[in-house]
């Protein structure tokens, strides 16, 4: 049977929350990604900075009370700079800071092409995803209303439904397309100690 | 219908933590197996929830104005202090794709003391939601264990198996209860 354990399968699942929750828009799905960014960046640098082996498996805890208070700062921003992201994502905002996907890269064994890989992997999901549901859910593209007036968009897609439905499909055609032969798997391997065997 | 009740049932079904919210759908995704231990692990991750979501507000609501910035830390702090508990009880052990367990614990926890901040709810509302979210979101567990039961015997291609699936499954379940809004 193929197995499916790859880089891609990997960034999807621990950064779930955001792509799901972030992906309302496309505007609110690039601030989501901006965010993600500078953490996972912030808290790579503060993981190579402390000394892990002194404070053992309390380091996570560290790295994410700094993590989570930038995601605080994020969110406080947001809400001044993008007041309708705000409304309907700031909380995804914040969950950035607890998010698993934005500390991989304060592992060891991640080295900075693998984590930049990664957050392109997660910013080209939550484009897609965000592009279907403001699509189809609210007829729009970046804000621009793209259908006339006795038009309705399927507003229920653009719902939480319409990410669980999008990323799904999204999935589902990775998936095919790996079996099929169309997409290099071997550009998408984990590396020793991420494998979820 | 009292007030209340009506609240109770808008946060276990239409406001559902894990389908209207996407809170805990990892920690869903990774600890569900058959659905008799699902039952028990549901039971455990619910009550954790709960009680997290109780202390973190209630040490919420005690901070003087000022302070009101230290929130998030509070609850940060009460998700950890939870998972170190369900870590005691054996759960959370080990690694999820390279990241620790625990991890996965923080989201739901902090979202739904977030929300339930956010919402300056009195007391008999706070225990009534919380308390409801945590029901919701056991039933959603359940949900999962059952539809990935389901979905690891079927005879479909091996591309649908399993999460892709449970995530369309959980997109049709979210179609169906915000069906249930025009009751609010």
């Amino acid at each position: 049977m193929f197995k499916f354990n790859n880089m891609v399968e990997q960034v999807f699942l621990l950064g779930l929350l955001p792509i799901l929750g972030g992906s309302r828009n496309v505007l609110t799905a690039v601030i989501v990604t901006v965010v993600l960014v500078i953490i996972a960046l912030l808290s790579r640098l503060i993981s190579r900075l402390i000394k892990t082996e002194v404070l053992a498996d309390a380091h996570w805890i560290f790295i994410l009370a700094f993590g989570i208070s930038l995601a605080y700062v994020a969110y406080l921003a947001t809400a001044y700079l993008y007041p309708e992201v705000y409304q309907y994502s700031g909380l995804y905002i914040l969950l950035v800071g607890v998010t698993p996907l934005t500390y991989i890269g304060c592992k060891d064994n991640v080295s900075f092409s693998n984590l930049w890989k990664k957050i392109n992997i997660f910013f080209v999901t939550i484009l897609i995803v965000a592009f279907f549901r403001e699509l189809i859910g609210f007829g729009s593209i970046l804000g621009i209303e793209l259908l006339e007036v006795g038009y309705a968009p399927l507003s229920i897609l653009g719902k939480s439904a319409g990410s669980f439905v999008f990323l799904g499909s999204l999935w589902i055609l990775f998936r095919f397309l790996a079996i099929k032969g169309k997409v290099n798997l071997d550009y998408f391997e984990l590396e020793g100690a991420e494998l979820n065997e | 219908m009292s007030e209340i009740f009506g609240f109770f049932l808008e946060s276990v079904v239409p406001r559902n933590m894990l389908i209207a919210y996407f809170l805990g759908v990892t920690l869903a995704i990774s600890e569900t197996e058959g659905l008799r231990t699902s039952l028990v692990k549901g039971t455990k991750f619910s009550l954790g929830i709960f009680f997290a979501a109780m202390a973190g507000l209630l040490i919420a609501d005690i901070l003087a104005l000022e302070l009101e910035f230290l929130v998030v830390w509070v609850f940060f702090l009460t998700a950890v202090l939870m998972s170190l508990i369900l870590m005691f009880f054996g759960e959370l052990e080990g690694d999820f794709y390279g990241m620790p367990k625990m991890f996965l614990f923080f989201m739901p926890v902090v979202g739904i003391q977030w929300i339930m901040f956010q919402g300056n709810y009195d007391f008999t509302q706070l225990v009534t939601g919380i308390f409801a979210h945590a029901l919701g979101y056991y039933l959603a567990f359940v949900l999962i264990a059952t539809i990935k039961e389901q979905i690891k015997i079927s005879e479909a291609e091996s591309y649908f198996k399993v999460i892709p699936v449970i995530l369309i499954g959980l997109g049709v379940a979210a179609m169906a209860i915000q069906g249930f809004f025009f009751l609010y």
